[in-house]
């Protein structure tokens, strides 16, 4: 045992020869590759010296209260102090290695070396003490006791800072300090210092400062920053490629030149791309970021960095829950704009509600009200002087509104409005340029005001950094057609007579129609002027006309009597189950078909002949048979092939009538729908019954070739 | 050898060392799977309680840019070839089939799974660029060309399904398979109507005169919201809303009357049932009773003025068009209506394209435009999103006959465009790109979940925390993914 310490002492003086003169040349010094390895180990090496000496501390200052042998109390402590300094010594040489490698200039460096430096021989010191006094007495003299607790504090002091060379500067509190972010503020925004040097501070200064300049780059002052570390300037233009900066940081993380290193918090996409902006538009260290053109990415990383803009922090309290939630009504809504914020939203519906209270009972909340709706609202002079007390109003909507020119005086005195819309309103140019004065203004509108556009040109010109909307103006170049104009009643038939009413949605539209199937136009057509009666089968030609519009399109609807009312009908075959309408009534319902031929109007048979039967209880003459047929070549629907019309005093004696073969159009000029006119005349008819047969198959040259065809009827007239 | 007295001591203290053993040992398995919990499961200690499965709050989680939505969904599937997405390559590779590796094994629909070939066909309209930003837009829409610096076109959109009914019920309800919610339900739910005497969720439907797909209930469902969150469909015609008037014979007082006792009665009943049902009920019968006001005044297009009718185009004065549907989203959404929803059918053009292409982008382009700019001078278009677009795109190559001036598109999943206006979108951009082909998107693709979380995002709703519990699980309207597009934020 004695030898060991004895070896060890002696290590321990010749560790303390070699640092001395280590300290003594240090400039002329220099280590080879092994050796840096050692320095590498300190930060292995530094944590034996700390147990040591803690150990080393409690046995000396509180060993006597132990319950072994105080001889071997002093031993251990001897052996502890011993190792302690060996190992201490040790850590100071790995220490001095390791600082040779550059890169450690600031005081944080110094107080760490020296007070390594003074551990290990302040140590060694103790050690020597112990051996001269402390071993012969019986308790440990309080000067030795005073001695470890300095070394004690030594240790802490060095450890505190070679820690802060490691980590920062205020590594140890800083989860308590808070991350003293504060808020970006865009308009006022510098790039380099606000937006890009926070992202250096966070991620590069742990070892790029004054105190720790790894691979003597500096990040912390501008013009060191432009100088460049060892290998070369960050940056030589505004390329990204040949920045060093950007190389380094876009390395894959496993490359052993990637900055940060691996192991240390890395930049995140977003702070990534934003320092690539920066150096591609030119590293420039004044540029505001409102000099930056909109387009560049610039401004939308600094908001996906450092947060949106307008988290505005409100500066006024809260209003009371239950104040806010009575003023709520079905009339009025009154809610924060968002969950937590003070500031309160406004909306008024219902201009009959409005009542005078209606704003004034707002003034309870006058302070947080930022938005409000007034749109359609019956304001009054009263409500104008209310106005004036929502002092924090940013949003005003005043649509459709008696606003006028005194009002923009009441406005003008709000210090924080940003929007105000006035369209609709009484407001003229002086009101309006009253407004422009505003600081904060950003977006008036006022369309559909008496302001005119050369006006609003010119204001806009003089407050460039508001945006004075005008809306649609019409000028009256441009001209639109006429939409159709409607013809009622829906229905194309009728039994005696039918009130024909004639209408156009468009105001003021003058509307010319014929009625004996010419083409109206705006000079020789009748006008219309109320609704007329027709008796008679009619085609109702009607167009509109308003000056300033191009005339419509032309609407046409085809009218037949049907006279004769059957007391009974019988489909003497069932029709196809999908389109059986009401049955044999829908046949002399009166009501037209619509488009949709399975709408329930339309009776439809396929590839089956329709057979109806009609039987008058007082003997008739008739003259002529429609069938009102659905026409839709594509989708089968053919008109009849054959029609047979036999007519009688009852079925047995009924007879052909007539028997006719419809034309059949050519697909191109077929219309939608078309009534089949059979002239068949009789007398004392009191039975008719119609056979229509359809195409099976539907003639070649046709849509669909060779299928036996569909019938549609919705209509049978009889007179 | 020992006694038993002895041994008895000696086991005595092997039971209490087994016990400290086990002890320990059954403290350190408990500790160990504690902390794996916590790292599996985030905040299992931090005492939050994870989002909460009552009601939503009512209120924005964060503020938001814009109030309130109108959606003008082109059902049937617009074809991005002939709206926004114009591709010259198309009209030089015409007639030539679609290279496989662009295809890269795109499943196709029943209906061209059988064609032999998928000859490309270029678009009959031609492309020009405006705006600001240089937008390429189709002759076919002239009035949305004028606008373009108001609209962000989004042309990198793409979805899962291929057909009609799980590609819409996606896009309005976040799954292919219904009885989700539907996103003006989700809204209404976390943000409830701002004006109380008419619904959050209106529907207005309009036919168009092409090839249609119908739209139905599910699509403005409330799934298993409340049903106080379903969307009310209003009819074309002189009464937008069925069944809203008194019936002959009764008036105002006395209804007001009816509704108080019956509100009684039903009370009782909840009273005796907890039915959440009945109080949805009892809220409906107040609202109805309150829009027998609101709706006629909000609903009568008789007074607009002239310019107005210029600006969306005459039709919009004939109930059940499109142009009347947009003027009248302009007015629900004026009003208060949090979520408008506009159908126009007829865009599923699989053959006769140019031509119904024609009628149809004459129907809703006037009113479309005019819509974005009259709710911007009013003052509107800032704080209402105004979105546009269909349920999934059309393919590049024909299906059925191909002629120059006479061809259809299948339908296509993977790319389609779509724009959005107002309501905090940066306006006068273009997003996304696709290929040459419109057939792959190249940069920036947005999935239907990543546009339903933007959409949320506007109104300040963070769609992850809008959740709603049933089965056994929290639901939400992006299911469970989603992104928001921050780019295309202001």
């Amino acid at each position: 045992m004695k030898s060991i310490h004895t070896a060890l002492l002696n290590l321990l003086i010749a560790f303390q020869v070699f640092i001395v003169f280590f300290l003594l040349f240090e400039s002329r010094i220099y280590v080879p590759a092994s050796l840096q390895v050692l320095g590498r180990a300190h930060p292995l090496l530094l944590h034996f010296p700390i147990v040591l000496l803690v150990l080393a501390w409690l046995l000396g200052c509180f060993g006597e209260k132990l319950d072994m042998g105080q001889a071997l109390v002093k031993q251990l402590v001897y052996t502890l102090l011993l190792l302690t300094a060996w190992s201490a010594a040790l850590t100071v040489v790995a220490g001095l290695f390791l600082s040779k490698e550059g890169g450690y200039e600031g005081p944080a460096f110094q107080w760490h070396k020296w007070t390594g430096v003074a551990l290990c021989f302040l140590s060694a010191g103790l050690l020597w003490y112990h051996e001269r006094t402390a071993v012969k007495r019986t308790k440990y003299p309080n000067l030795f006791r005073i001695g470890l607790s300095v070394l004690l504090v030594v240790l802490m002091m060095a450890g505190h800072f070679g820690a802060g060379l490691t980590h920062g500067a205020d590594y140890l509190f800083e989860p308590v300090r808070g991350k003293k972010q504060k808020a970006l503020d865009i308009e006022m925004a510098v790039v380099f210092p606000d937006l890009v040097y926070p992202i250096l501070e966070a991620k590069c200064l742990n070892c790029h400062s004054p105190n720790k300049a790894k691979g003597g780059l500096i990040l912390s002052d501008t013009t060191l920053m432009r100088q460049g570390g060892d290998s070369g300037p960050l940056w030589v233009s505004s390329s990204t490629e040949e920045s060093l900066l950007i190389q380094r940081l876009l390395l894959d993380i496993g490359h052993e030149h990637h900055m940060p290193p691996k192991g240390k918090p890395q930049l995140t996409d977003e702070e990534l791309a934003l320092v690539q902006a920066w150096v591609a538009s030119g590293a420039d260290f004044e540029v505001p970021l409102s000099s930056v053109p909109p387009d560049d990415p610039i401004h939308r990383l600094a908001v996906a960095v450092y947060g949106a803009p307008n988290t505005e922090a409100y500066d006024f309290p809260a209003a009371d829950a239950g104040t806010v939630a009575g003023l709520n009504s079905p009339y009025r809504v009154v809610k924060p704009i968002a969950l937590g914020m003070p500031a309160l939203t406004v909306g008024f519906y219902g201009k009959t509600a409005f009542t005078e209270q209606s704003l004034s009972e707002l003034t309870a909340v006058g302070l947080q009200v930022v938005s409000m709706s007034l749109s359609g609202m019956p304001l009054s002079e009263k409500d104008r002087q209310t106005l004036g007390n929502f002092t924090n109003l940013q949003e005003l909507i005043l649509n459709d509104t008696p606003v006028d020119d005194r009002w923009c005086e009441t406005l003008a005195a709000l210090p924080k409005l940003r929007t105000i819309s006035l369209s609709g309103t009484k407001v003229t140019e002086t009101g309006l340029a009253t407004l422009l004065a505003l600081p904060k203004l950003k977006q008036v509108y006022v369309w559909n005001t008496q302001v005119g556009t050369d006006v609003l040109e010119r204001l806009q010109q003089e407050h460039k950094n508001v945006t004075i909307e005008q809306g649609y103006r019409d000028d009256g170049q441009t001209i639109l057609p006429l939409n159709a104009p409607l013809i009622k009643p829906a229905s194309s038939f009728f039994e005696e007579r039918a009130t024909v009413t004639l209408s156009h949605p468009v105001a003021g539209v003058e509307l010319r129609y014929t009625l004996d199937g010419s083409e109206p136009d705006s000079t020789h057509a009748r006008l219309y002027k109320e609704p007329f009666t027709i008796d008679a089968a009619t085609v109702v030609r009607v167009k509109g006309y308003k000056s300033g519009w191009f005339s419509s399109a032309e609407t046409l609807k085809a009218f037949h009597p049907s006279a004769n009312r059957p007391d009974r009908l019988f489909l003497l075959g069932p029709p196809n189950p999908g389109y059986k309408g009401r049955g044999a009534v829908t046949l002399v319902d009166l009501v037209s078909g619509g488009d949709n031929h399975a709408d329930g109007k339309w009776l439809g048979f396929y590839g089956e002949p329709m057979n109806v039967s009609f039987h008058f209880d007082e003997a008739i003459h008739i003259d002529t048979i429609g069938i009102s047929v659905k026409q839709q070549y594509g989708s089968h629907i053919y008109p009849p092939k054959v029609i047979q019309v036999w007519g009688g005093a009852d079925s047995i004696g009924a007879r052909l009538l007539t028997r006719v073969q419809p034309i059949l159009e050519k697909p191109e000029k077929a219309p939608a729908s078309q009534l089949v006119s059979i002239p068949a005349v009789g007398d004392a008819i009191r039975y008719l019954r119609l056979v229509v047969e359809p195409f099976v198959p539907i003639p070649p040259g046709y849509p669909a070739e060779g299928n036996p065809a569909w019938i549609f009827v919705d209509e049978i007239t009889i007179n | 050898m020992k006694k038993d007295g002895m041994l008895e001591k000696e086991v005595e203290q092997a039971r209490l060392y087994e016990n400290r053993r086990q002890f320990l040992s059954r403290l350190s398995i408990g500790i160990g799977s504690a902390a794996l919990g916590s790292l599996l499961i985030p905040d299992l200690f931090s005492g939050k309680g994870g989002d909460s499965d009552g009601p939503a709050p009512g209120i924005p989680h964060f503020a938001p840019k814009a109030k309130r939505v109108i959606y003008l969904f082109q059902s049937g599937g617009v074809s991005q070839l002939e709206s926004f997405d114009g591709k010259p390559k198309l009209r030089e590779m015409m007639g030539q089939d679609l290279p496989e590796s662009v295809r890269g094994g795109q499943r196709l629909t029943g209906m061209t799974a059988g064609q032999a070939s998928f000859p490309l066909v270029g678009s009959y309209y031609d492309f020009a660029q405006y705006g600001k930003s240089g937008a390429w837009v189709s002759s076919a829409f002239p009035h949305m060309a004028k606008i373009v610096d108001d609209l962000c076109i989004i042309r990198s959109l793409h979805t899962d399904a291929i057909n009609h009914d799980p590609a819409i019920t996606f896009f309005q309800t976040g799954a292919q398979q219904g009885n989700r919610p539907s996103m003006g339900a989700w809204l209404s739910y976390g943000l409830g109507s701002e004006n109380q005497n008419l619904p959050a969720f209106c529907v207005l439907v309009s036919k168009g005169r092409g090839n249609g797909q119908g739209v139905y209930a599910k699509l403005w469902t409330n799934g298993f919201l409340d049903s106080v969150h379903q969307g009310v469909q209003l009819m074309g015609g002189p009464d937008p809303v069925l069944y809203l008037g008194n019936p002959p014979g009764t008036d105002k007082v006395s209804r007001r009357k009816l509704f108080d006792k019956l509100a009684e009665l039903n009370l009782l009943q909840f009273e005796a049932f907890g039915d959440p049902e009945i109080t949805a009920k009892v809220q409906q019968y107040e609202m109805a009773y309150r829009m027998q006001t609101s709706v006629p005044e909000v609903t009568d297009l008789s007074k607009e003025p002239d310019h107005i009718v210029k600006l969306y185009g005459p039709d919009c004065l004939v109930p059940g068009t499109y142009a009347a549907n947009c003027l009248l989203a302009r007015k629900l959404s004026e009003n208060g209506v949090r979520f408008v929803q506009l159908y126009h059918q007829g865009w599923d053009q699989h053959g006769n394209l140019p031509n119904e292409m024609a009628t149809q982008a004459k129907d809703v382009d006037q009113a479309s435009a005019a819509l974005v700019t009259d709710l911007k001078q009013r003052g509107l278009l800032d704080e209402t999103l105004v979105i546009w677009g269909g349920e999934f795109g059309r393919t590049s190559y024909c299906q059925g006959r191909l002629e120059f001036n006479n061809y259809g598109r299948d339908h296509h999943p993977r790319c389609f465009s779509v724009w959005m206006a107002g309501g905090g979108i940066k306006p006068g951009i273009v997003y996304g790109e696709t290929d040459e082909f419109s057939y792959n998107i190249v940069k920036d693709p947005v999935h239907v979940h990543d546009f339903h979380a933007t959409i949320l995002h506007q109104l300040g709703l963070n769609h992850e925390k809008l959740t709603y519990r049933h089965l056994g699980r929290r639901y939400r309207l992006t299911d469970v993914a989603g992104t928001v597009v921050k780019d295309i934020l202001v």
